[in-house]
Parts: structure tokens; sequence; C-alpha cells
């Protein structure tokens, strides 16, 4: 039970830490995704199932300060979850920086041509820009997690 | 099965979620988030706008010290307009005195507001303020900052509403341009600020003001939006189109005020 409430304060703690931290720091417009990013990350590591829960609750939390239908967000975040999870375990097992650099850019690809389609606008520049920024975003929250998120192969071996 | 129970709760309140939201029975909870997210934003806006301000301002140094020569070059120019602008007010009143008429913009009444939120991602173009229905706010209210229209209140909840910004790709405001008497409509967007649908036989100058039009009649006439840019119509065209700028940094704004 400890487990599930500590948990549930992660996600929560994640999702503040995007509405009040997070939104300040908008480079050329573009907002890091903290929740995507990370949970981007726990699936590089092969730990789907933390992946799923800050995925799904995150976004969950995020799709009630936003302004679009409710579910949107994270029905969004899910399915590019779901699809990352299935090509890593199939095609790339151990991803080096620069392979985890062209998935968070093919992630917020997706994400973001889900979210024109959604807010129904039709892709600008601002697409290039925002998935090269989120993704070197994404890159830095990698690096910096390295420690805390072990690969659950190196939990294994050890 | 046991270990996918939570997971299978979240599904299922994410679809019954999906599915009430146009009833608004989820103003309660998303009121209640507002609430709760409101005092750390808050708390956020003011450290960490704290810190981001002073390195932008030391990287700005060299252009804050020519901005501000500028500035004071206009205030002075702008002061000896006034001057003779406060006269022609003068003037002005007294003849809508004697005619009867009711200055429409002294019936305006400003509720300050704090922004408790903004949006998640940088496409939406939303701010969260901390007043709503039980201050008598309601559904395309003006929102302004220091005299110049930022938004409109899109929803509204018990205690708090949420703002498209005038920047935001979903908002279209009815808009005048001062001095040329065009009017089109002022459209957000990734682009920024353009004002669409402006006659043809509409003689644009740069610089020249742009406020609303009152047209619609949700947001009054005469708000300040921004001045003319750039005229970015092609030829062949059937309707001029300009783009606006704005000098309040929309994004940075920590209290709005809605026009009740």
């Amino acid at each position: 039970m400890i487990k599930i409430i500590l948990r549930i304060l992660l996600v929560i703690l994640l999702v503040l830490i995007q509405l009040v931290l997070f939104n300040k720091f908008m480079i050329l417009g573009v907002i890091p995704n903290i929740v995507l990013i990370l949970a981007v990350a726990l699936v590089i590591r092969s730990r789907n199932e933390y992946a799923l829960m800050i995925g799904l609750g995150g976004s969950l939390l995020l799709d009630l300060g936003s302004p679009l239908r409710f579910g949107a967000y994270t029905l969004v975040t899910m399915i590019i979850l779901f699809l990352l999870i299935y090509l890593i375990n199939k095609y790339i097992p151990i991803p080096s920086y620069f392979t985890t650099f062209i998935i968070y850019l093919g992630v917020f690809i997706c994400f973001d041509l889900f979210f024109f389609l959604l807010i129904k606008e039709i892709p600008s520049w601002q697409l290039i820009l925002d998935c090269l920024i989120q993704s070197l975003w994404g890159i830095v929250i990698f690096v910096l997690t390295q420690d805390l998120i072990k690969n659950k192969e190196e939990i294994e071996v050890n | 099965m046991k270990k996918y129970r939570y997971l299978i709760i979240i599904i299922i309140i994410l679809i019954v979620g999906f599915f009430i939201f146009p009833s608004g029975a989820l103003s309660p909870a998303k009121n209640i988030f507002y609430k709760t997210i409101s005092p750390f934003t808050v708390a956020g806006n003011y450290s960490v706008n704290g810190v981001t301000s002073f390195f932008k301002n030391l990287f700005q140094l060299g252009g804050i010290a020519k901005q501000n020569q500028a500035l004071i070059t206009e205030n002075l120019e702008l002061q000896s307009k006034l001057s003779v602008l406060a006269e022609a007010q003068h003037e002005n009143e007294v003849l809508k005195k004697e005619l009867g008429f009711v200055a429409s913009q002294n019936n305006l009444k400003l509720l300050p507001a704090t922004i408790i939120g903004r949006s998640t991602t940088g496409y939406l173009r939303t701010i969260v303020i901390d007043k709503g229905e039980k201050d008598g706010l309601k559904p395309n209210q003006a929102v302004v900052s220091q005299g110049y229209l930022v938004g409109t209140v899109k929803n509204v909840y018990f205690t708090s509403s949420e703002i498209t910004l005038i920047t935001d790709y979903n908002s279209l405001i009815p808009v005048l341009l001062q001095s040329s008497r065009g009017t089109g409509l002022l459209r957000g967007g990734l682009g920024g600020l353009t004002v669409e649908e402006i006659p043809l036989n509409i003689p644009i100058s740069k610089d020249e003001q742009v406020i609303t039009s009152g047209l619609g009649g949700d947001i009054p006439s005469g708000i300040l939006i921004g001045k003319v840019s750039d005229v970015i119509s092609k030829e062949g065209e059937i309707f001029q189109k300009v783009t606006v700028n704005s000098p309040i940094q929309i994004y940075y704004l920590k209290f709005v005020f809605v026009v009740i």
C-alpha cells in the first residue's frame, strides 16, 4: 500500500514540476514535456511498468489542466508509449545516446502530429523546432537520471 | 488481473471523463485541481520568474540601454502629444455631455485576477486565473493587462477560469485599425498575431494602433491590442492581412484584469 501511495505522490510531484517549474523554461515557444520525456526514458531502460504508470497518471492529471477535451492528452501519450514499448522490445534492445535522441525525435514528431490533429491546425516549422528542443531536453534528462533509473538488464546481472 | 487493477480503474476514469466532458460535469474536478495547484504556481511565479528575469536581464543589458534611450525620447514626444490630447479630450467630453452621450469606456469595471496556471504545451496559449463564477465572471469577457487586451474568458468554474490568450490558435477577435478605420479579425496562432479580412480599399499604414471593434457584443470597443508591424497580404487576394505586435509579454504575466 505504501508503495502505491509513494508512486501516486511521485506522479503528482512530477505534474507539479511540469506545471510550476518547467512551464517557465519555455525556449522559442517550446515547453519541455517532462512527463513524456521521463516516461520515454523509462521505456528505453526497460522499466515499462513505471513508464506506463507515469505516462497514464501524469497525463491524466495534465488533462485536467488542459483546455482540450478530457482524455485527449492521455490517449495520445498512451498510444505513443505502447507503440514505443513494442518497437524497443522488438528492434532496439540497448539504445545508444544517438539512438535515444532519434527515439525522442520520433516520439515527439508523433506526439506533435497527433496534437496538430487535435487542435485542427496544419503542422508548421514550429513542429520541427519543438521536436528538436524536446529531444535535446530528453537527452539531458535521460543522462541526468542515468544513475536513478538503472537498466532492468543491469539490475538482473548484478 | 490483480496487477492491472489500478490501470483498469484509471482507464475507466479516462473513458467516463472523455464522454462526460462536454456536459461540463468535470468542472468541479477541474476547479479543485486549479485550486490545489494555485499556491505552488503563485510561489513558482515569484521564485522562478525572479531567477529567470535576472539572467534574462543580464544577457540583454546592452539592448536594454539602447531601448531605454529610445523610450526616453519616445516618452518626451508622447508627453507633448498628451498635453494636446488632454485638451482635445476635455473639449470632447464637454461636447459629449452636451449631446447626451455616455462614454462607454467609463462603464468598464476591471476585476484583478492572479494567474494560477498555464498551458502545458507551447501550442496552446491559455492561462488559468483565480477568479470564477462566484466573482461574476462569464465566458467571452475580455481580459486586459496594462490597458492591452491579452485574452478572453473561455471556461468559467466556481473559483477559477480558463483564459484563451489572443496568441492562441483558437482566438478570433473583431478589431479595428484606428487610423485607417479598417475592420478585420484578429487571429492568434503559431505564426503570431495577424489581422485578416481587411477590405482591399483600406490604406493601411505601418505602426497604426489596433483596437477592439466591439462587434459581436462580448468585448467592449476601444481596447488596445498592439500596432501593425507589417502588411503580409499577397497580390490577387481579396482581403488584406497584417501582422500585429503587442507590447505585452503575455506569457510572462502574473496578474491580469477581467473586464466585467
